[in-house]
């Protein structure tokens, strides 16, 4: 299993198995939480399920609910506590109509705007930093297909 | 999501029990691989939302870590997947500390099972805040770790 033979063959199968279960697995979760893009079609049996929202931006708010923004355009959520237009919010909602939703729970998302670019550039920083400070204790031997270890 | 950094820390802790630097590399790098493999999958092959989920299951650590410790040396194969793997594991359990509003932030058993688990300590975007908390962690860790090279040698 962790030898060299057949090295090709053993990474291919478990690219292949990643991709499945990926597959498998993104059948599950859209069974269960319908991706919100499905929700614009409202259907009876959708009104059993619950999608999580991240990070959605308040187009407008009145006192019955809010509108969000969707890949498939603007939906309304219902809640007695909308935010205000222009914050960020992540919730829980329940397909109740044609683009409309009522809400369980909702997470006001302040500073969202700089908060979740700053976490992607300091990943992705991190990311290249360690790769630049542990290239000591691997050398790339393209021709063998592995990082052979120095010591 | 938390930030890599402070996934980075919190698998430098464990780390300070494994001798071979490479180890603790391979360690770190388990840590990031969840996350490297979802967003290259929802950004670079602009998959579903749901299709990277996987990525954060036990299922999907153990098969990344797997894909990752063949492109190490083979004598260091078999301990580099368990350091891969416990990396990838520490991941899970730091993205469980998030608050998702009960929705759940990992999917530890997927495809058996879409239940979702979170301990819900902190709002996911202000574990950026911790940024500082995880500096000073860090620090201390490589000071102790230089003093104790020190002692050793």
């Amino acid at each position: 299993m962790f030898s060299d033979r057949w090295w090709i063959f053993k990474a291919a199968s478990a690219l292949l198995l990643f991709g499945a279960l990926c597959a498998r697995s993104g059948g599950l979760m859209s069974e269960v939480h319908p991706p919100i893009e499905q929700v614009a079609v409202f259907t009876d049996d959708l009104r059993t399920k619950t999608l999580a929202l991240t990070g959605r931006k308040v187009l407008t708010a009145d006192a019955a609910g809010f509108d969000i923004d969707t890949r498939v355009g603007p939906v309304r959520v219902l809640t007695p506590h909308p935010p205000p237009a222009g914050t960020y919010v992540s919730m829980v909602v329940r397909p109740i109509g044609p683009r409309t939703f009522a809400t369980s729970s909702v997470q006001f998302n302040a500073g969202w705007a700089w908060k979740r670019p700053l976490n992607y550039a300091l990943s992705i920083l991190v990311v290249l930093v360690y790769a630049w400070a542990i290239r000591d204790r691997f050398r790339w031997r393209i021709q063998d297909g592995v990082f052979r270890g120095k010591y | 999501m938390p930030d890599l950094f402070t996934h980075f820390v919190t698998a430098r802790v464990p780390g300070l029990f494994v001798r071979d630097r490479r180890l603790v590399a391979l360690l770190a790098i388990g840590t990031f691989l969840p996350d490297i493999a979802a967003k290259g999958i929802y950004w670079i092959l602009q998959a579903g939302e749901h299709f990277p989920l996987a990525s954060h299951s036990v299922l999907g650590v153990l098969l990344l870590s797997y894909l990752a410790c063949l492109f190490v040396d083979e004598p260091l194969r078999r301990q580099g997947f368990a350091l891969l793997s416990l990396g990838g594991l520490i991941h899970l359990l730091v993205d469980m500390t998030k608050d998702n509003l009960g929705a759940g932030a990992v999917y530890p058993f997927l495809p058996f099972s879409p239940t979702s688990y979170e301990f819900g300590w902190i709002d996911p975007e202000n574990v950026v805040l911790l940024v500082p908390l995880d500096a000073a962690l860090l620090g201390a860790i490589l000071l102790y770790e230089r003093s104790r090279d020190r002692v050793r040698q």
